[in-house]
């Protein structure tokens, strides 16, 4: 690919969603509804297009030449000789051109599901700006190859995050959701940041391949390498709702479901993760810090599918469902199994959008009713939708040849292999543990939903769902049995077309804690894993298919620390206020009660008193007398002969 | 032929009349007094100008000096309306009672 | 010719010390038209015969005869007893320091110096002063009247026709200011 192919292609597949939202947002409302649905969504089909553009040109391009930065243009130029300038570098490479075509494809058809979803909305040309602004932020931060762009990227996310989950803007919990969310981010974005100052001081420049060029002659397992790790970690954490900073992901469940399809399935919770691949260069030479990292990432998945068996809200428990799968990827990504890791992100974002939108057509059909304890026998009633969740359940689940049984199984595969130390096998016998887990809140949601008879009178008279909110639905149901057939199966020396494929990316020095798995222990792992998710599965159909009415049942059997924890989320919000907000409130109603009248007025009234107070004073002069007025022009003009006369000598 | 040293009393001359005339203008309260304090001060200054023009060879002394003269008896017309029309108002003649610029 | 302008230099002080110091405002009148023709008498002494003459004319003869005829006219009996307070400390503090001060500046060469202020003793070689030939006789040779109308009516042309002009202006106002209102 030259050097003018690619920076068509980047230039296009920037542009389109940004017209696209610049459109729906100043011409929108006055065009109309149907003039809205079309641009909104022919924008992203366009970047689509684009996008298997560069796919095509990737792939097909001979060894060694796939990948290719170029230059927009000059943005901010230092000048001086210095290398900090900032240009507007874009990346087309292997890992790019997969994130765009996930973003774009998938994106695409939650934008056509928008159509029908938004239908009754009257913010409907607001949101598809500002969801075509979000895939423009999302396809930013993935192409940048400058550093200021990516982080330019990356806060554009995250307000895009905050306009879409708080859509709704008359509701106050949408509202403090998107505060929630935003906030948290804002801590990984100083992460982020003072990352990039590390970065930059070390090695004076702001080019993404210049920096990994730079950075391998660091110091291996160094306090800088592992500090800038870190920081890059906390800030992935962040984005991707990882612990201890997923307070935000559930509560972002206030925004309109397509709006949990896309962002917080699919796009941008997994940024953390391409984050963390892209720097995959810095990580490799911090074993600490990849080991932090596949603690946190697998401790998140467990942690949250607790949480996930005793929710209620149906949308919650998806969102539980991300926040696991997410940290298999990041453990995934942490152990040094980057493609791995890569491969259940685009595998998941297809289940999991297609889980989203299919709980969006049940609430849909139920008049916005979200507990799950009062829904029920939707298997007849929604034929398509129940076999689109289901097929996505199976996926989610890790059911044998589904797409979710590739990518986690592939997954697990590096795990057996990664060291060094016992360490490693703890993580990954908890890993085999959240296989079982997922079958289990997997299933009990799919049976509590479709299963069983309906819980209340609407649930006897719903209907399928209308054409938009259905074909992206049953696309989607599909391609997650069939679309990992052709990419990779996780045994060595089989299938690996997707390695392949991102293998010239992450070349190079690999990371310690990394080997290369045997054909006989990966088996061994295979079966394992795989058995792991028949158990959870076939426990839930036991569990749940039998006690339908009420999901809580089972938990409620358990010793009572266990329900508790999980149901209250392990406390962690509560934690937080008490920790975080509340002392901070408590400075704010400090500084208003004392700071700001005592300190703040009485330093500015203080001034204008005194001011008014010498004033007062000198205002005696002015007695009306003609004589004193007079008595002061004697006395000055004898000072000045004073002064002229003894000066002058 | 003139004593150049009687150029200093001649100047001393002039600051005296002067600082006198302002000490009047400080003391006195009636007002037609402090106008001829005033015409003191003037004359002060017309002495200072033709000494200075009699030591330094010029005339430019007795022109100046004659310029103030004029200007004077303007000003003197002028003040002298002003105090008649005080007095016609009934208003005392006392320069502590005419303090309307009081503040 | 000292001693003249001795005299002249000594009551001129003395009557403006009457001015400043009398209890009856026409006293003060009279004190100030005696220091007026004191005065008069020394421009001439000091060969300035036009202004003696303009000084007796207008001044004495228009200006302090308004001045008598207000004060006989307002207030003739008025007292005036003059404030001792700290203005008239002031006044006198500055009588005696710049008098003392100009006196001695100038006996020191320092009010005039084309150089620039610096003391030189008087009778010094640099004392401007010392090098004053007085040529009056050359300043007079065409007489001081004509000598002053000559700079009056050419060079000073433009100030003296304003000034007439404000003479204008006064007596103008004189009349408008002392109009009794017509109610």
């Amino acid at each position: 690919m030259n050097v003018s192919t690619a920076s068509t292609l980047v230039c296009l597949v920037l542009l389109f969603p940004l017209i696209g939202a610049a459109l729906n947002g100043f011409l929108g409302p006055v065009l109309g509804r149907r003039f809205v649905n079309i641009a909104g969504t022919v924008s992203i089909f366009a970047s689509f297009v684009v996008s298997c553009l560069v796919l095509a040109n990737v792939a097909g391009a001979p060894a060694g030449q796939g990948a290719i930065t170029v230059r927009l243009w000059d943005w901010i130029n230092l000048g001086g000789g210095t290398n900090l300038s900032v240009g507007m570098d874009f990346t087309l490479d292997a890992l790019s051109a997969l994130m765009l075509m996930v973003i774009t494809g998938v994106g695409f058809l939650i934008h056509v599901y928008s159509v029908g979803y938004m239908e009754h909305d009257e913010g409907f040309a607001r949101f598809f700006s500002y969801m075509n602004f979000f895939i423009f932020s999302m396809l930013t931060l993935v192409l940048a190859a400058d550093l200021v762009i990516l982080i330019i990227g990356w806060a554009l996310v995250a307000l895009s995050s905050y306009l879409l989950i708080g859509f709704w803007h008359d509701r106050p919990a949408a509202v403090a959701a998107a505060r929630k969310a935003f906030i948290t981010q804002v801590i990984g974005d100083v992460a982020l940041v003072i990352a990039a100052f590390l970065i930059v001081l070390n090695t004076h420049t702001l080019s993404l391949p210049n920096i990994f060029a730079r950075t391998q002659a660091f110091p291996a397992g160094g306090a800088l390498v592992t500090g800038v790790c870190v920081l890059l970690a906390i800030g992935a954490f962040a984005k991707s709702a990882q612990f201890p900073l997923h307070t935000w992901l559930p509560d972002a469940m206030e925004g309109p479901t397509p709006v949990s399809a896309l962002i917080h399935a699919a796009t941008m919770v997994t940024a953390g993760v391409y984050l963390i691949a892209r720097f995959h260069v810095l990580f490799n030479l911090a074993p600490v810090a990849e080991g932090m990292v596949a603690c946190v990432g697998m401790g998140t998945a467990v942690m949250a599918g607790i949480i996930a068996l005793s929710q209620i809200d149906i949308k919650r428990v998806i969102a539980y469902s991300t926040m696991s799968q997410i940290g298999l990827m990041i453990y995934a990504v942490g152990i040094g199994a980057y493609s791995a890791g890569m491969f259940h992100f685009a595998m998941h974002a297809v289940f999991k959008a297609l889980l989203f939108m299919a709980a969006g057509n049940v609430i849909h059909a139920l008049h916005d009713e979200q507990d799950i304890r009062l829904m029920g026998g939707l298997h007849s009633r929604m034929r398509w939708t129940h076999l689109a969740f289901g097929a996505g359940s199976l996926a989610l689940g890790g059911f044998f040849l589904f797409s979710g049984w590739f990518s986690k199984e592939d997954l697990l595969g590096f795990g057996t292999v990664s060291g060094p130390g016992p360490a490693p096998w703890i993580l990954y016998a908890v890993g085999v543990g959240v296989n079982v887990l997922t079958g289990l809140y997997a299933f009990r949601l799919y049976f509590t939903v479709f299963q069983g008879e309906p819980q209340t009178a609407r649930g006897f008279g719903v209907k399928e769902s209308g054409y938009p909110m259905l074909i992206p639905v049953v696309i989607l149901g599909a391609l997650s049995v069939v679309v990992a057939w052709p990419l990779q199966f996780p045994l060595p020396n089989t299938v690996h077309v997707f390695s392949d494929f991102l293998a010239p990316v992450f070349a190079g020095p690999q990371s310690p804690l990394l080997h290369d798995p045997s054909f006989g222990l990966a088996l061994v792992g295979l079966v394992i894993g795989t058995a792991a998710s028949l158990i959870g599965i076939g426990l839930a159909m036991r569990l749940w298919y039998e006690h339908r009415p009420d999901p809580q049942v089972v938990l409620s059997r358990l010793p009572r620390v266990v329900p508790l924890l999980s149901y209250n989320k392990f406390y962690f919000d509560e934690i937080y206020d008490r920790a975080l907000v509340q002392p901070v409130k408590a400075v704010a109603r400090t500084a208003r009660r004392v700071v700001e009248p005592d300190v703040m007025d009485g330093w500015v009234e203080g001034i204008g008193e005194l001011l008014r107070g010498f004033s007062l004073d000198l205002r005696l002069v002015q007695t009306g007398l003609i004589r004193d007025y007079a008595s002061i022009f004697t006395v000055f003009a004898v000072v000045l002969v004073v002064v002229w006369v003894v000066i002058a000598r | 032929m003139l004593n150049p040293n009687l150029f200093p009393y001649l100047l001393g001359l002039s600051a005296f009349l002067f600082t006198v005339g302002a000490t009047g203008v400080l003391i006195r309260r009636n007002p037609i007094v402090v106008f001829m304090c005033i015409e003191l001060m003037l004359n002060a200054a017309n002495v200072a100008l033709v000494a200075y023009g009699r030591f330094l060879n010029s005339e430019e002394g007795q022109i100046f000096a004659f310029m103030v003269i004029v200007v004077a008896a303007a000003e003197v017309v002028v003040g002298l309306a002003l105090i008649t029309q005080i007095f016609r108002l009934g208003r005392e003649l006392d320069v502590d009672d005419l303090s309307e610029m009081k503040e | 010719m000292t001693v003249l302008f001795a005299v002249v230099i000594a009551l001129a002080g003395v009557s403006s010390l009457g001015v400043v110091l009398s209890r009856q405002t026409i006293y003060s009148a009279l004190s100030l038209v005696v220091t007026v023709s004191m005065l008069a008498v020394l421009f001439l002494l000091l060969n300035a015969q036009f202004l003696f003459a303009v000084q007796l004319i207008i001044y004495a003869g228009a200006v302090m005869v308004l001045f008598v005829f207000i004060v006989a006219l307002l207030s003739p009996d008025a007292e005036d007893r003059p404030a001792l307070d700290v203005r008239a400390l002031i006044g006198i503090l500055g009588v005696i320091v710049v008098t003392g001060l100009v006196f001695v500046a100038a006996r020191n060469g320092i009010t005039y110096n084309t150089n620039g202020f610096h003391a030189t003793a008087v009778g010094s070689a640099s004392n401007p002063y010392h090098t004053f030939n007085f040529p009056q006789d050359a300043v007079n040779n065409a007489g001081n009247v004509q000598t002053v109308a000559g700079q009056l009516f050419t060079n000073y042309l433009l100030p003296f026709e304003i000034t007439s002009m404000l003479l204008l202006v006064a007596a103008i106002g004189a009349v408008y200011l002392t109009r009794r209102s017509s109610r």
